[in-house]
């Protein structure tokens, strides 16, 4: 590539850079992009380079993976009821051990990539308040179903993120929440980045998956849905599986405030960048119902009695 | 982006030898490449001086009609493409253009990102489903990655132009 390209394509990156300064990014980080050596050091300079040119990224990170794999060396047995973590004591500890380890291991990450990475966990501050999360009776039951330390979020304070922000440092979040009393509860890190997604109106919510996105009955990448479009490809099973509690994250960070969601694959390099400073995106983008819609738009305009 | 379903029987999309009506509306004097402009407003003031001159309209109306119609919404569809369009009064036929930016520009497209093409539509006041049909024909084209990609890198309007004359519905 000669130099007089590669100037062309730093100074298409501008136009980008404007229109997201200052703009708050809530990056869902799993997948392969978490456990591939290349696909790390790649997310980490992305993340760096996004703070560095003026946007204020939030890391948003589980564990399962990590967690599953541990307790099995230890020969407990991981189980689930509808995609949530039954959590004892025991798991409960485990739990905070892997996703500290792998939040010290993500800071250091940015950190050597010339970012200013905080770790943060929910309890610290107390910003992530949360409460035992009841599932309903299953079978013919009449009491809730305990899964133990499983927490649902009761509300955000933000003002420890937007505090970290305006000095330029990237918060990593791990999935703990704090209870009443200061104990610990487990959260589903999905919807802790939808949450802060809502709570700080970010201008994205960026799922990071290993899926190109969702898939139509062609066989094709969507790359963008309105909230209300969503019902129906749930109902046609065009959206199944795995891709379900992502799409919640989604449509409910989009329905309480943020400007639109991403579902990304996490398994290209450098889809952070591609996804924030390039035309195409390489997902898809749930977005609100409102804001311009070019064909309803042009028949109104086109159908109005008076021409200007 | 939305879904559409274009109806016109004489030229539908992914009908047989389909002819791309907007190629026959755009002839390579309509096009312009990489404008330098700061702007959406200076964009649409380069496009009423264009297509002013060559069309024996009043630049600054071509303008304000153009941001007339961006009030109602942006016309941004997202992936950097736009279709601005407006009714003009005494226009007899539909008149078409081409931009393609130097860099892309702020929007308020759905996506949030900047534009970098805009294909431009005047049309006569007494608007018809045509019209409707033309706007649904140039969104299913802009939806077609390889198209958009081809856009970036035609050489001049004369490539641009023989682009949209080959392009087909897939």
């Amino acid at each position: 590539m000669s130099i007089r390209h590669k100037a062309q394509i730093l100074a298409e990156a501008l136009p980008y850079i404007r229109g997201f300064h200052g703009k708050t990014f809530v990056i869902k980080y799993g997948g392969n992009a978490m456990t591939e050596a290349a696909l790390k050091n790649s997310f980490a300079r992305d993340v760096a380079m996004l703070q560095l040119v003026g946007m204020n990224p939030v890391v948003v990170h589980g564990g399962g993976p990590q967690i599953t794999e541990l307790l099995g060396k230890m020969g407990v047995q991981s189980t689930f009821r509808r995609g949530m973590r039954v959590t004892d004591e025991r798991t409960m500890n485990v739990v905070e051990m892997v996703v500290g380890e792998l939040n010290q291991e993500i800071v250091g990450l940015i950190n050597q990539h010339g970012g200013k990475a905080v770790g943060l966990s929910g309890q610290d501050g107390h910003f992530i308040h949360a409460r035992k999360m009841l599932l309903p009776p299953e079978g013919d039951g009449k009491d809730a179903t305990d899964i133990g330390l499983v927490g649902d979020i009761e509300r955000i304070d933000t003002e420890l993120i937007s505090l970290l922000h305006t000095r330029g440092f990237i918060p990593v979040v791990m999935p703990i929440g704090a209870g009443a009393e200061g104990e610990a509860f487990n959260i589903n890190a999905d919807i802790v980045a939808g949450r802060l997604a809502q709570t700080l109106r970010a201008e994205k919510l960026i799922l990071m998956t290993n899926t190109p996105g969702v898939i139509d009955r062609r066989g094709e990448r969507v790359t963008a849905l309105g909230v209300g479009e969503v019902d129906a490809l749930i109902a046609d099973g065009t959206i199944h599986g795995g891709m379900l509690p992502k799409l919640a994250a989604a449509v409910d960070a989009v329905k309480g405030g943020a400007s639109s969601a991403h579902i990304i694959d996490g398994r290209v390099a450098n889809a952070l960048l591609l996804e924030v400073l390039t035309s195409e995106g390489i997902g898809t983008m749930i977005r609100g119902d409102n804001g311009p819609h070019f064909l309803a738009d042009s028949k109104r305009y086109l159908t109005a009695p008076d021409a200007a | 982006m939305e879904q559409l379903t274009p109806t016109m029987p004489a030229s539908q999309p992914g009908g047989a030898a389909a002819v791309n009506p907007l190629a026959l509306l755009l002839p390579p004097g309509n096009i312009l490449c990489d404008l330098d402009v700061p702007s959406k407003g200076r964009a649409l003031e380069a496009i009423g001086r264009l297509l002013g001159e060559r069309h024996g309209l009043a630049p600054a109306a071509v303008a304000a009609a153009l941001a007339a119609r961006e009030d109602l919404g942006s016309t941004g569809l997202g992936q950097g493409m736009a279709i601005p369009h407006a009714r003009m009064k005494g226009l007899r036929h539909v008149i078409a253009g081409f931009v393609r930016l130097l860099l892309p520009i702020p929007f308020d497209a759905p996506d949030s990102k900047p534009v970098s093409a805009m294909l431009v539509l005047l049309v006569p006041e007494r608007a018809s489903e045509e019209h409707l049909q033309l706007l649904a024909w140039a969104v299913q084209m802009f939806a077609d990655r390889r198209f958009r990609e081809e856009l970036g890198q035609c050489a001049d309007a004369e490539a641009i132009h023989r682009l949209f004359a080959c392009w087909t519905a897939r």
